[in-house]
């Protein structure tokens, strides 16, 4: 069976500017429409210590103004466009993402250079969007999910590491943040090296590369950096907390493992035995015990992150305060048995089938392709990433499954978190 | 927009709409149930997104871990959902698994098992599902406004139903209501991808040509009451940050009412698009719009989001706001009204209903940008319409002018038909 898709191989446009700025573009013919995605290494993995909360403060202000525009000029120029902009902030990157029609792009695209390199800062925006930070940050402590997953991270990490902070940081860091200190952290962290641009969509790649040359060949910026997350020591014991919010409904849990940087070759072990575990059908082995036969959870899987250094490996579930135990059992009991015993030669065929089929899916619309291309740069995949995904999910066996359940499903060594109306 | 579809019946009523996308070694197929909560009653409610669950639990002819092989096996994903109007459910596998998933829907249509103890199990699975969302503030602010605002139409209850009806539901009611509207000439199946149209037609009438058109279905009759005065609803529960929500009554998609008030929509918020599937309708409004700048852009609320869907009867206008800590929720409550009563900040021009037209225009193209959500909303509009006014969309959107808009917001956007919900947290919960 030809599969001209990948056989065409997925090399995309690829040029680094003088800067050291990365562009990565992808021709995506029958597309009206183009997404310019723009990621960082501009996240809490830049932060120093007090400064939690700061990296998502300063990117929640770049389309607030720049030096030559309002927050209110900016607004309009995407708006009248029926353009999108919008940012992300995870533990390690800033990403900005720009969704407009072909013909905007030559407009917007030197816009959103603008917003990354110059923003303004001003005292009236910062304390709009300061305003704004610290709203979340109350919501998120009314909100199971929320709290059961920031409380496992930090757990899970030594103090100060990069993994364990909320991306948002906490209401006494966000109101201590001056001018100063936002502009200097722009200063410091944005910059052209460790900058990535993908674009797809019915573009010509040679078009985009001069129109990010013009607004982008000459940026300076001091910062910019090359990622990098230290690797915390492993072992430990169990840690434990619970927070109490009797008046909750439901119960949610985030039991979570030291995972594995995504280069490292192990990796794609650990990815088949992730989706034998938590993520297969209903959840995986987990969902299938605690959600399919037993009828605990609405939702109980496992998650592997992605990163630089070993990004958790993470179980989440929703379970009735009276079920709490049971569900915890559960889950144990999968890990356990994976742990100790593997997976079947079935369920390896299953994941693999799944993994390496799923991939016209992923790279089917603009922004698949936009975040598969950041992927393989971010993490030195190599452009022949895609083709050569199905061998590298192909070549991964049942010892190898074994031995990455082995090395991360550490059951004397997690960190558990529980919000809701649990016991006391 | 031009889209290429091929539409078919056969004759025992299966609607069969089809969309060759040959770009990507890919098919998506939904398959769209009209039977959704408005189709419930009292006792019953929830039972349409029940039957949903029970339907991934294995056929007489697909054992319930062969369901899910057969999509994975193929790289596919698979999900379902119930709304008010309906209950879809897809695949979007590689071509190659395109027999699979045609004879995997047949068996789902007629043949699932609802084995008496799966139906046990799932529940305590849906009961868990309706307490993960009593967790969140909005849904439960929700509850309530809609309950309020609508209070004779069967889009009174929500999808997830009551707790005491779903603690009290049997196996017998949730089999018996699957057989009545799982039926051939009640349903409509979407077929989008890579794939040989002559061919496709054959399996699916070999698979479902032989299923029996099923009885003629009842029809909800009940028409809401014109609503002659405010109505207001509290919640007052534990939690961290006030919210405040304002509910009007709306125009069913057909109506023609509907696209003069996406327009306006735009004007309030900036235009979101037409596809429930999309992100984009839940997301906040855009910051050059009015609501924005005189709700956020003053300090008093963090976020303000508005939601006009596209449903089968007329259903309800949403505008929410979160209120920022430390501020005054009555006071964003008037600002709300301010914009969307009084016409605050809002451009009443030409150029303001064109940039809106042209953000719907834009959102349309965006959201139809993969096989999936191609499939979806032709499924969707064939449903609860026609899929062929969806196709209009640009064509209707370019009859709106600035008259009906006003008309529209005169007609619509005022006290007498206003619902108003606040969820007031009480102090030291969670602590």
């Amino acid at each position: 069976m030809t599969e001209p898709h990948q056989q065409r191989g997925f090399s995309p446009y690829r040029v680094v500017l003088s800067n050291g700025f990365t562009l990565l573009a992808k021709e995506n013919p029958m597309s009206p429409a183009v997404v310019a995605a723009l990621s960082l290494p501009a996240g809490p993995a830049a932060e120093r210590n007090g400064e939690r909360g700061l990296s998502h403060f300063v990117a929640r202000l770049l389309e607030r103004g720049t030096a030559r525009r309002s927050a209110q000029a900016i607004a309009e120029s995407i708006d009248e466009r029926g353009a999108a902009l919008d940012t992300d902030v995870d533990q390690e990157t800033v990403e900005l993402t720009l969704e407009t029609l072909l013909e905007d792009l030559p407009r917007l695209l030197p816009l959103l250079a603008e917003l990354m390199r110059e923003p303004s800062f001003r005292e009236e925006e910062i304390e709009r969007v300061r305003g704004e930070i610290l709203t979340q940050l109350r919501e998120d402590q009314d909100d199971t999910q929320a709290v059961a997953e920031d409380t496992v991270r930090a757990l899970l990490y030594p103090s100060g590491h990069p993994y364990g902070r909320k991306v948002e940081g906490d209401e006494a860091s966000v109101r201590s943040f001056n001018r100063g200190d936002l502009h200097g952290f722009h200063e410091q962290a944005y910059g052209p090296r460790g900058a990535i641009l993908a674009v797809a969509g019915g573009v010509e790649a040679e078009r985009v590369e001069v129109l990010v040359s013009d607004c982008l060949g000459d940026w300076e910026g001091r910062g910019g950096m090359d990622l990098t997350v230290a690797t915390p020591p492993g072992g430990g014991a169990i840690r434990r907390r619970a927070y109490r919010m009797p008046r909750k409904s439901q119960v949610d849990l985030a039991l979570a493992f030291l995972g594995l940087p995504r280069s490292d070759p192990q990796y794609y072990s650990a990815l088949v035995m992730n989706y034998i575990l938590g993520q297969s059908g209903l959840g995986g082995r987990l969902g299938h015990n605690v959600r399919d036969r037993q009828g605990l959870a609405y939702y109980c899987y496992s998650r592997l992150e992605t990163g630089r250094g070993p990004a958790p490996l993470m179980i989440r579930a929703g379970v009735a305060r009276e079920d709490v135990d049971r569900a915890l059992s559960a889950i144990t009991e999968e890990v356990r048995r994976m742990a100790q015993d593997g997976a079947t030669a079935e369920e390896l065929k299953q994941a693999k089938a799944y993994l390496i089929g799923s991939l016209p899916r992923a790279a089917e619309t603009n922004h698949g392709l936009t975040h598969l291309l950041i992927l393989q740069e971010r993490y030195g995949l190599g452009d022949d990433y895609l083709r050569d995904f199905p061998d590298l999910i192909g070549a991964v066996e049942l010892e190898d499954v074994a031995e990455a359940a082995n090395q991360l499903l550490a059951l004397d060594s997690y960190a558990l978190a529980l919000a809701g109306p649990v016991e006391a | 927009m031009p889209l290429e579809v091929q539409s078919h019946r056969l004759e025992n009523g299966l609607t069969v709409l089809l969309h060759q996308a040959r770009t990507v070694p890919l098919i998506s197929l939904w398959a769209w149930y009209h039977v959704g909560s408005k189709n419930e009653r009292p006792g019953l409610t929830g039972i349409s997104h029940w039957v949903e669950h029970m339907n991934f639990k294995g056929t007489e002819g697909i054992p319930k871990e062969e369901m899910k092989a057969l999509v994975e096996r193929a790289g596919g994903v698979w999900n379902g959902y119930t709304w008010i109007d309906q209950t879809a459910y897809f695949e979007t596998t590689r071509r190659e698994a395109l027999p699979e998933v045609l004879r995997l829907e047949a068996e789902r249509m007629a043949r699932c098992v609802y084995d008496p103890l799966e139906t046990e199990t799932e529940r305590t699975v849906i009961i868990s599902e309706l307490h993960g969302a009593e967790n969140d503030p909005h849904h439960l602010l929700e509850i309530e406004v809609v309950a309020a605002a609508i209070k004779a139409h069967p889009y009174h209850w929500p999808t997830i139903g009551w707790l005491s009806d779903l603690q009290t539901m049997t196996r017998e009611d949730l089999f018996e209501y699957y057989h009545r509207y799982y039926v051939p000439s009640n349903t409509v199946l979407a077929l989008v991808g890579d794939f040989e149209a002559d061919e496709a037609l054959d399996r699916i009438a070999t698979e479902f040509g032989a299923l029996p058109p099923g009885e003629p279905l009842p029809v909800v009759r009940t028409r809401e009451p014109e609503q002659e005065g405010e109505r207001r609803v509290v919640i007052r529960r534990e939690g961290t940050t006030s919210y405040v929500a304002l509910a009007y009554p709306a125009p069913a998609f057909s109506d023609p009412g509907f696209y003069p008030f996406l327009v306006l929509d735009g004007l309030l918020a900036g235009g979101k698009g037409i596809n429930l599937w999309s992100n984009r309708m839940s997301q906040g409004a855009r910051h050059s719009s009015p609501l924005y700048r005189h709700v956020v852009g003053s300090g008093l609320a963090s976020e303000v989001s508005t939601q006009l869907l596209p449903t089968e009867h007329p259903y309800l206008y949403f505008v929410w706001a979160t209120v920022q800590a430390g501020r005054n929720p009555s006071k964003v409550e008037g600002a709300l009204r301010d914009v969307v009563e009084g016409g605050a900040g809002i451009d009443w021009s030409e150029e303001a209903v064109e940039r809106a037209r042209h953000q719907l225009r834009a959102a349309f193209a965006f959201d139809m940008d993969s096989v999936t959500k191609i499939g979806h909303q032709l499924g969707y509009f064939e449903t609860i319409a026609d899929h062929r006014d969806f196709l209009r969309f640009g064509e209707n959107l370019d009859t709106v002018d600035l008259d009906d808009v006003r008309r529209t917001a005169s007609t619509c956007l005022g006290e007498t038909r206003r619902t108003t919900g606040r969820y007031v947290p009480l102090e030291g919960t969670n602590d």
